[in-house]
């Protein structure tokens, strides 16, 4: 029985290599490797054309083509007759496809090389499956998100009023729901992505950065595309893998971005507000072809309402409320906490172990001199941000989320000061140390 | 056309895929399953499944035109080699233990890499396989890359 173009969703995962075979008018034939192959919709796939020439010349004078596709689960083969229809220069096709291969080649070492050109559009006359005598005896059941599944996860998120409550509701969803144990939620702050919400790693990389640009979280940012990998190199699997210690946090400045260092499936969904990319909601999994189309349909909805969700808790939270004085009270007792601020980078030190940097590190260092010289221990966001010494870059400036991403980080690497949530807006300070301030210039 | 170091390439476990065009233009695609490269002339026998690909099978014959895209998957280092079929025969006992070889060594490859799921177990060899020779004419890089399409520069 001929099978469907719908039924070989699991081709166009890029596993293993299509090809596509061509003949020039003299009946010289071609044959090519692809790196992408997509389904455009029942009767018509997409090819990505970037070294394909003589490709392209042939398709002038011939519209015909073969295409050899390879089922990445089951290694089944099949023989597509097409018909070159038209090509594709720019649009939302071929802006995801773009996206799809810079990922792609920026993990196996050659960012930059596979830039699309364009993509070649192919009407699909026949199917014929490869006789193939590979039988996978062991070939994981597919897991397919439910509508259902995926509307109690956003229903989860809209119930929630704060940006701590919403990371949690949308990581907490996604294991419970979706089965997708390891997840990363990241919000663009300053020109880099920030770590404010991890799931399924031992360490929760809370605070750790991405650069823009940068990997499969960064190109998904930059594109504003959904990028989904479900081979990863070996190569790319080890460099991954290499990891670093906290004595290297405590040089570099900079805390480690949590990942599973066998992962074959990656998947990162730009969380958008707006037609803007607010952050990233990355998802990976030691499975192969573990996110399939349903699987991103069902993370694009979530990673929606979550960014909706916190785009909405900060701009409430900015507009809450008269501005409360703090709360004060005698700075508790306990061993001295030697603290180090670094004023080139705003960056924190306890007793010589890195904190944060950056305006969460600003905001810390504030909320600390408060402590010690005047006794508050009880901080409004609102205070904060009218306060003009803390320079904060704009108005809106993601302080709930900042203010989350600090809260964790004093949590995970349990730190003997803690903020509390005292309330929406709220934050209380707690110090198990009497803070020896230090300021470092330059 | 064929220097060392590509017949070295060539003898390594490389992707083989042939194609020819039919009479109305439509190419047909079928996997090389093992290659024997000579060492002096600009020859290579390919070993194909008649089983398995029937549609270009049926056009295999002498004089006809042939191309050949052999790949490492492991660096992406590819080449196309075009040129004519020069015979086309029955492969015998030898040529059905080189194909058994490669596809148990190339299985092995593709399996340790990733790019097949491991327990996807060996691939049969069918005994009707046919050695195509094809007489090299033409051979380009296909390498991703700036040299990607350009004919690839004969080594002296």
């Amino acid at each position: 029985m001929t099978p469907a173009l719908r039924e070989l969703s699991a081709c166009f995962e890029g596993i293993v290599p299509a090809l596509v075979a061509t003949a020039a008018a003299d009946g010289m034939p071609n044959v090519s490797y692809l790196s992408q192959v997509t389904m455009v919709d029942d009767d018509h796939i997409g090819l990505t054309n970037q070294f394909l020439t003589k490709t392209s010349a042939n398709l002038a004078e011939n519209p015909q083509a073969t295409v050899l596709l390879v089922d990445g689960c089951t290694c089944a083969q099949y023989l597509l007759g097409v018909r070159y229809v038209r090509h594709e220069e720019s649009g939302a096709l071929f802006g995801r496809m773009a996206a799809q291969i810079e990922a792609g080649s920026a993990l196996v070492g050659m960012a930059g090389i596979m830039r699309l050109r364009r993509i070649d559009v192919f009407k699909v006359d026949t199917i014929e499956a490869v006789p193939f005598t590979v039988s996978l005896t062991d070939a994981p059941p597919r897991k397919r998100a439910s509508l259902e599944a995926v509307a109690r996860v956003v229903q989860a998120i809209g119930a929630q009023a704060d940006v701590g409550s919403i990371v949690d509701a949308t990581l907490r969803g996604l294991a419970a729901e979706l089965d997708i144990g390891h997840a990363l939620i990241l919000q663009l702050m300053h020109e880099r992505l920030v770590t404010v919400g991890s799931h399924g790693y031992p360490a929760g990389g809370i605070g750790s950065e991405v650069p823009i640009e940068e990997g499969l979280i960064g190109i998904a940012d930059k594109s504003a595309q959904v990028i989904r990998i479900n081979e990863l190199s070996r190569a790319f699997r080890f460099s991954q893998a290499v990891s670093a210690s906290a004595a290297d946090e405590n040089r570099s400045r900079s805390i480690r971005l949590p990942g599973l260092p066998d992962a074959l499936s990656q998947v990162a969904v730009p969380m958008l507000v707006h037609g803007q990319v607010q952050g990233v909601l990355f998802a990976e999994s030691a499975r192969r072809m573990a996110f399939d189309r349903d699987d991103e349909a069902a993370l694009v909805l979530v990673a929606g309402q979550a960014a909706a969700a916190i785009w909405l808790a900060e701009s409430l939270v900015s507009d809450d409320g008269a501005v409360t004085p703090a709360a004060s009270a005698q700075a508790g007792g306990g061993p001295g906490l030697k603290v180090q601020y670094y004023r080139v980078d705003d960056s924190i030190f306890f007793d010589g172990n890195y904190v944060i940097k950056g305006i969460a590190g600003r905001l810390l260092y504030y909320m600390l001199e408060q402590y010690v010289t005047v006794g508050t221990v009880e901080f409004s966001n609102r205070a904060l941000r009218l306060d003009t010494s803390l320079r904060l870059p704009e108005l809106k400036t993601n302080l709930e989320t900042r203010l989350l991403l600090l809260r964790r980080r004093l949590d995970e690497k349990d730190f003997p000061v803690r903020l509390i949530q005292l309330g929406r807006g709220r934050l209380g300070m707690e110090c198990r140390c009497i803070p020896e301030l230090t300021v470092i210039e330059g | 056309m064929l220097d060392d170091p590509l017949r070295q390439f060539l003898r390594g476990p490389v992707m083989q895929v042939l194609c020819v065009a039919g009479a109305g233009g439509k190419p047909y695609i079928g996997r090389g399953m093992g290659m024997i490269v000579a060492d002096e002339r600009d020859r290579i026998d390919i070993v194909i499944s008649r089983w398995q690909w029937p549609g270009a099978c049926a056009l295999l014959a002498n004089g006809v035109p042939l191309a050949l895209t052999v790949c490492e998957v492991r660096t992406y280092e590819a080449y196309q080699l075009k040129g004519c079929i020069a015979l086309l025969r029955t492969a015998g006992s030898d040529e059905l233990e080189l194909a058994r070889r490669y596809i148990d060594e190339t299985g092995r490859m593709l399996t340790s890499i990733g790019v097949l799921p491991e327990g996807s177990g060996a691939w049969t060899m069918q005994p009707d396989a046919l050695v195509v020779a094809l007489d090299v004419h033409e051979v380009f890089v296909q390498t991703p890359g700036d040299l990607a399409g350009r004919a690839r520069q004969v080594q002296p």
